[in-house]
């Protein structure tokens, strides 16, 4: 006797194994197998399913399915368009820097003409001197 | 000069050489069929269905009872199987991994119908008052005590002893360790002696 069965009761076994028998039709695996291929079949088409003229369930695939060829193509293409307007951004905004910065240049590099202020007598600029002597 | 016979070679060791040939045989074919079908080939699935309806649906009665959800419980387990076959590795078993899907799929089901079952149990538990003449009756008996067990002590049970899985793979199918299926079976078969024990006393 194996080990696992030294608490069990083969009564109880000979009516588990009756009452959980599958069942012996072969029409009635051969009908599951057909149910659970149909819900797979359903499962795998999201697309609509329609009525056909005959009267059975036609699969009509989505619009998109002709182009899912192109869809490697069409994904370089716009990679290449995006990588196109990235740089022409970049390169937008590196003249308008440069452009900005020759113009600052240009306005310093102007003489200035620098004039000194004569040393004013007014009350408000004897203050600090003021102050200072206390 | 070639030898005529085989002797030396014993025909039990022939037969299981051929056997052993024979299941290699089914697993590439197997293989194939999971190759194809991960490829998009229904009928390659279809193949597959075909071969693994009958365990599945054991593994799935092991743990709902009822013909009906185990059943649907079978048919969940193979649309999930579809869905993830494409995750699956070929060169492991397929069957465990239908199975572990399968079981998880009936243990859902069990989950969801928990209340369902709760009802069922209340109705079975008045059948051990009818007339004991009735050929069912130690049946009925049997479906009350295994309903009062824990889905999962109840799903070691049947699959240990009706379905004769060893512990390893009801390890892996349940998705719990070798050990506790081991000590489930025992407090399963000491709860259904004595569920069973109480509903003779009452008869």
């Amino acid at each position: 006797m194996h080990s696992d069965d030294f608490d069990r009761d083969p009564a109880v076994t000979l009516q588990l194994r009756s009452l959980l028998r599958p069942p012996a039709d072969a029409a009635y695996w051969d009908g599951l197998e057909s149910r659970i291929m149909e819900r797979i079949l359903a499962d795998a088409t999201p697309s609509v399913l329609t009525t056909s003229a005959t009267g059975s369930l036609a699969a009509i695939t989505g619009w998109w399915e002709p182009f899912s060829q192109w869809r490697r193509i069409g994904g370089a293409v716009a990679a290449a368009a995006l990588a196109l307007v990235g740089w022409g951004l970049w390169d937008t905004a590196g003249t308008a820097d440069r452009l900005a910065y020759e113009a600052a240049v240009e306005a310093l590099s102007t003489p200035l003409d620098s004039v000194g202020r004569p040393l004013s007598d007014a009350p408000r600029e004897k203050t600090v001197p003021d102050l200072f002597r206390y | 000069m070639p030898r005529k016979s085989v002797r030396g070679v014993p025909s039990t060791g022939v037969d299981a050489r051929a056997a052993a040939e024979a299941l290699a045989a089914a697993r590439e074919q197997e293989r194939q069929y999971v190759l194809a079908a991960q490829e998009g080939d229904t009928g390659a699935f279809a193949q597959l269905v075909r071969r693994h309806q009958q365990r599945a649906y054991a593994v799935a009665r092991a743990v709902l009872l009822s013909h009906e959800d185990a059943e649907d419980a079978v048919q969940e387990g193979f649309l999930h199987a579809h869905r993830a076959l494409s995750r699956f590795r070929p060169d492991q078993p397929f069957g465990a991994w239908l199975h572990r899907i399968i079981s998880n799929a009936a243990l859902d089901l069990a989950r969801r119908r928990k209340v369902r079952d709760t009802d069922e149990l209340v109705d079975t538990h008045a059948s051990p008052f009818r007339d004991p003449a009735e050929a069912d009756e130690l049946q009925d008996r049997l479906r009350s005590a295994l309903l009062q067990l824990p889905d999962r002590q109840r799903s070691v049970l049947v699959l240990h002893d009706v379905e004769g899985y060893k512990h390893s793979e009801i390890g892996a199918m349940l998705g719990i360790p070798e050990g506790t299926a081991r000590s489930d079976l025992h407090h399963a078969r000491a709860a259904m002696r004595t569920i069973l024990g109480s509903l003779r006393r009452l008869a």
